[in-house]
């Protein structure tokens, strides 16, 4: 049987007998083809899903570093719902995103620091691609010694690669013990494909 | 055979029934037709234009002179799908915008003193989309990035701008210039500074005109 040009949607031929089977096989393409501009309800799949979705991947670390000592950001939370398939999926044993599409990806973290008694002189949040330091921001910390909470805030787009990784890490100077980040948030949103 | 629906597909008559393959492939090309419609549009929507530009070599290091500002040199071309993107080396992105619309750009430099560093002295980012008119440039957004120098292994700054309008086919001047308070010592830009420029929108509907 023919089919369509761009999508294979089959059709019989001119016959005055139409077989049931030729009924089965035009629904059959037909869904096929809905699936491939993502009007199907399964998550990660077709033009659809991933344009109005913009493949991401969020978490929450829990990490404690210690001063002067960069600390991978890994995550114990990843709901599977802010997780789509198309663009980047994320180990959270690692803290490592694994980009699956060329592109442009608006990356975003943002690391809240809370004291016990500490002095905190700096505090640093940055993208590695690939093991290599990609951007980063770095903002002054709280100094003498305080109770509070300070935070700093990476976002940059970041041109990526099939097959790069990804990982956030947090770096603070200072004296005294860290109380533990009461909270990190990251994404990798992918913006464009190249 | 009669046809119905905003998708002109086939609705048979009684005087139909011989023509029931002929309806199934009608049936077919109007949708793939109407697919093929919604497929272009996301397609548009998401190879939306950016460009990217990354310096190869660390700055020369310079002194304040009373918070001077500095251009960044020294830019590359790095990833883009603008046609005609070019990074020149005095400038950073140079762009013939696409498309009509709104677009967005950043700047990122880590700062680094060659020596001493003057305790929490003022360290600088600036990145400023301009649009360029034969040889002069008319400034549209500029926004500035400012730290201390915290004596930790020098600074990272990035600036992120606002949101600016061009209309497609504008040439768009993308740079980051920077300025320092070290007195102690002379301060660089170390290699790996960055711009980005990327379309946010032109306010139209997926799947419109």
């Amino acid at each position: 049987m023919p089919t369509t040009p761009q999508f294979g949607i089959t059709y019989p031929c001119m016959s005055p007998v139409v077989a049931p089977s030729a009924f089965a096989a035009f629904a059959t393409t037909t869904e096929t083809a809905l699936d491939a501009v993502g009007f199907s309800v399964v998550p990660g799949t077709g033009e659809a899903y991933s344009v109005t979705h913009l493949p991401t991947g969020r978490g929450i670390g829990t990490a404690t570093p210690l001063p002067g000592v960069e600390a991978t950001l890994t995550y114990t939370v990843v709901p599977s719902s802010v997780v789509t398939g198309t663009g980047v999926t994320v180990n959270v044993a690692t803290g490592t995103f694994n980009v699956l599409d060329n592109g442009f990806y608006m990356a975003s973290a943002t690391v809240g620091a809370a004291s016990s008694t500490l002095t905190m002189t700096s505090l640093r949040v940055a993208a590695y691609v690939n093991g290599v330091l990609y951007a980063a921001r770095k903002a002054r910390g709280f100094n003498p010694s305080n109770t509070g909470t300070v935070a700093t805030t990476y976002d940059f787009g970041m041109n990526l690669l099939n097959t790069d990784t990804v990982t956030f890490r947090f770096l603070w100077t200072g004296t005294g013990v860290l109380s533990g980040i009461g909270s990190s948030t990251v994404s990798l949103s992918l913006l464009s494909r190249t | 055979m009669t046809t119905y629906t905003d998708h002109d597909l086939a609705c048979l008559g009684d005087e139909d029934y011989a023509a029931v393959a002929l309806a199934m492939q009608h049936d077919a090309l109007a949708t793939e037709a109407a697919l093929d419609a919604v497929s272009d549009a996301f397609d548009t929507y998401y190879l939306r234009p950016y460009a990217t530009a990354v310096t190869l070599a660390t700055g020369g290091a310079v002194a304040s002179a009373g918070e001077t500002i500095f251009s960044i040199t020294g830019w590359s071309l790095g990833s883009t799908n603008m046609p005609g993107a070019t990074a020149p080396s005095i400038v950073g992105l140079r762009l013939t915008m696409p498309k009509t619309g709104w677009y967005s750009y950043q700047a990122y430099a880590s700062l680094v003193a060659a020596g001493a560093v003057t305790a929490f002295s003022r360290r600088t980012l600036y990145a400023r989309a301009s649009r360029r008119i034969a040889t002069n440039n008319t400034l549209l957004d500029q926004v500035v990035w400012r730290t201390v120098d915290t004596n930790t292994a020098g600074e990272f700054l990035i600036a992120d701008g606002n949101a600016f309008f061009a209309m497609a086919g504008w040439t768009i001047d993308i740079e980051a210039l920077w300025s320092h308070a070290n007195a102690a010592s002379n301060v660089s830009v170390a290699a790996g500074a960055r711009l980005n420029c990327y379309f946010l929108g032109s306010g139209v509907t997926i799947g419109s005109a």
